[in-house]
């Protein structure tokens, strides 16, 4: 990508991540292979904004949420913060650098251990970092009760007295414990009610906003990173398979499989309908992925090209708008039909 | 800081969840039943000091193997004129020392041994697992015979032996409870706070793993009694004049026809008290950790 020299240098560089799970095929035959969990990713993420990381359940975004927080190690491939190799650091470094990355979890009654008190959870990081006395970790972790919006008293509860969005808050209260720089958040509403959705995230945008943090965002539903996003970028099967601005994205789309997605989004304007693309076919085992591109099975535009090797390299459509596939070219998003209602 | 303004109300989840556990315990009768036997032998092992016993080892040959009610001796005399109703209670106290101690030996030992094959895996867990299989292979009383017959009989070695027979039980639950609590998300995010290994083992995985481990102490010292006595009753555990609940009925056997309360008492003793245990650990197990039913 060409950016101008100007430009602030990202927070976080990723380039070419692999991330590879050693399977079993079957008991049977001994054989064993690679799950290519995450396969060849690159991006990055500029301080201050927000990157949404969308895509179907299993195709790789909280094993490349983990790589990048350093929670699982990588297979391949080199990620950068602040410009520095973050994969190959002494435990000195790691320690600082677990500091500047912190993880929300989807799940936050699974996430908090049940056995110790709001306080303690809080508390917990800046214990194991050394940060400030007694006195001065209390008086942190009563003020990130209140940032994130519940009352000081709660502080002495365990996790199960409290309902699934004051646990998020929880959780998002212990990831600020440490001023980090960057969050992961790892489809952080899933797990909520839909009432309660909205609430955390607007608690996000406002956190955001108030302490200058930058969010991998992490979520397969598209109209949540529509709203939170500054770029979206796309995750098939271990790759990247579009990456744009937000606008760029949801309003012109390139990717038959992101064309796809967003087909079952409804169109704000409820007069205009969408025609919606159903995804046929089946998804190819990801331990044992087919010649050619990864999308075939289940793609409307499928051509010869695509089934036979090599896979299709990333392409830019426009400046910072770029997608993997053959037949760019060939394809428009959908056209939007005037309903005669 | 400023507060953010949509502050979620102040309703909290009901905490049915957490039900006391008294109130759970209260619920099965027969576990009950084991709390309160229970509550009886460690109350007799406590209070013999106290209680204005006779001294249980005080020679009267006067009236020897005297029946139960004789004046003077509750619950009569044994071969040696000794009275049983104070044996029963310093008996009982040292059974239940023996015991317990064994118990938090084994405890102890099983609990690191399995934490730290379960967490680390790998070559560490080969060699403990490994290990805990030898010992599990010996028969159970085998093996704490073997120990004895290298260390000598006595209270201690044999206290140590019977702690030694238990390591596995321990070992065993805790390695798997460890496997499964390894994997949870809260173990990440301490690991995503840079959280060290003995910060994961102890304030997350065993703290989370504490419900399993009372349970299985409280039916492991079940096994202990038994196996206490069962030394005990040999010669090879506690050693003359002091004397368990084991001693005094393997003392009492040879009046089992002319003063068979002297065999029967112990004997009633040791039976209840496991009998408790078993049923007390049955209890906290539906209660604390319904997985652990076989
Ligand atoms: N520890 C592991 N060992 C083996 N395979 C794994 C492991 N963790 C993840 N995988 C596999 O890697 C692939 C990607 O998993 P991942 O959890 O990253 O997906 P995801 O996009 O986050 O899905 P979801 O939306 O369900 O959270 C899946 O096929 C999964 O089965
Ligand atoms: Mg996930």
């Amino acid at each position: 990508m060409s950016q101008p020299s100007q430009a602030p240098a990202p927070l976080l560089q990723v380039s070419d991540l692999k991330r590879y799970f050693d399977v079993k095929n079957s008991l049977l035959s001994g054989k064993s292979g690679h799950l290519r969990a995450v396969d060849g990713v690159t991006f990055n993420v500029t301080a201050g904004e927000t990157l949404g990381l969308v895509g179907e359940s299993g195709c790789g975004k909280s094993t490349l949420g983990r790589v990048v927080s350093r929670l699982l190690p990588a297979t391949d491939g080199e990620i950068l913060f602040e410009g520095r190799d973050i994969i190959d650091i002494d435990r000195k470094a790691l320690l600082a650098l677990r500091a500047d990355i912190q993880s929300v979890f989807q799940d936050p009654s699974a996430s908090l251990n049940p056995r110790m008190t709001a306080f303690n959870l809080i508390a917990e990081p800046l214990v194991i970092q050394k940060i400030g006395t007694r006195a001065s970790r209390r008086d942190k972790v009563l003020d990130l009760l209140e940032t994130v919006g519940l009352r000081r008293e709660f502080a002495d509860r365990y996790p199960h007295e409290f309902s699934g969005g004051q646990r998020q808050r929880i959780g998002i209260a212990r990831a600020l414990a440490l001023d980090p720089k960057l969050l992961i958040l790892d489809e952080p509403v899933s797990a909520l009610d839909v009432s309660i959705q909205a609430q955390i995230i607007n608690l996000l945008e406002d956190l955001q906003k108030r302490l200058d943090l930058t969010y991998l965002f992490i979520s397969h539903d598209l109209s949540v990173v529509q709203h939170v996003a500054d770029r979206v970028a796309v995750m098939y099967m271990g790759q990247i398979v579009e990456l744009a601005d937000n606008e760029a994205f949801y309003a012109n789309p390139q990717h038959p499989y992101s064309i796809a997605l967003l087909s079952a989004l409804p169109l704000p304007d409820p007069t205009i309908a969408r025609k919606r693309i159903l995804l046929e076919g089946d998804l190819p085992d990801p331990a044992n992925l087919p010649q050619g591109c990864r999308f075939q099975s289940r793609c409307a535009h499928v051509t010869d090209r695509c089934r036979v090797g090599p896979e299709p390299e990333m392409q830019e459509i426009s400046p910072g708008h770029i997608a993997r596939c053959h037949n760019l070219a060939d394809i428009h998003a959908p056209i939007e039909q005037k309903q005669t209602a | 800081m400023t507060t953010v303004s949509s502050l979620d109300s102040g309703a909290v989840a009901p905490v049915s969840a957490r039900e006391s556990l008294f109130a759970r315990l209260k619920k099965n009768r027969l576990s009950l039943f084991g709390g309160v036997l229970v509550l009886l032998a460690v109350f007799m092992a406590i209070s013999a000091p106290f209680l204005p016993l006779q001294d249980p080892d005080a020679v009267d040959a006067s009236s020897r193997l005297a029946p139960i009610g004789a004046p003077g001796h509750l619950l009569g005399t044994d071969e040696l004129g000794r009275d049983i109703l104070s044996r029963m209670f310093w008996g009982g106290r040292i059974t239940l020392l023996v015991s317990i101690a064994a118990t938090l030996i084994a405890m102890i030992a099983g609990t690191f041994l399995g934490l730290v094959s379960g967490y680390f895996l790998g070559w560490t867990d080969t060699v403990i697992s490994r290990g805990i299989d030898v010992l599990m292979a010996f028969p159970y009383f085998l093996l704490a015979l073997t120990v004895i017959a290298i260390l000598g009989p006595g209270l201690l070695n044999g206290m140590l032996a019977i702690a030694l027979v238990n390591v596995p039980f321990f070992a065993r639950i805790i390695r798997g409870s460890t496997l499964s609590l390894r994997e949870a998300d809260y173990v990440l995010a301490a690991k995503g706070m840079g959280a060290g290994h003995s910060r994961i083992l102890f304030r997350h995985i065993l703290l989370n793993s504490l419900p399993t481990l009372v349970v299985a102490t409280t039916i492991n010292l079940g096994f202990m009694i038994t196996a206490a006595a069962a030394l005990s009753f040999l010669g090879l555990g506690v050693q003359p004049p002091t004397s368990d609940w084991g001693t005094m009925l393997a003392s009492g056997r040879q009046y089992l026809s002319s003063a068979p309360h002297t065999s029967y008492l112990p004997g009633l003793a040791i039976f209840l008290t496991v009998l408790g245990f078993n049923l007390l650990g049955d209890g906290l197990r539906d209660a604390l950790d319904p997985r652990m039913r076989d």
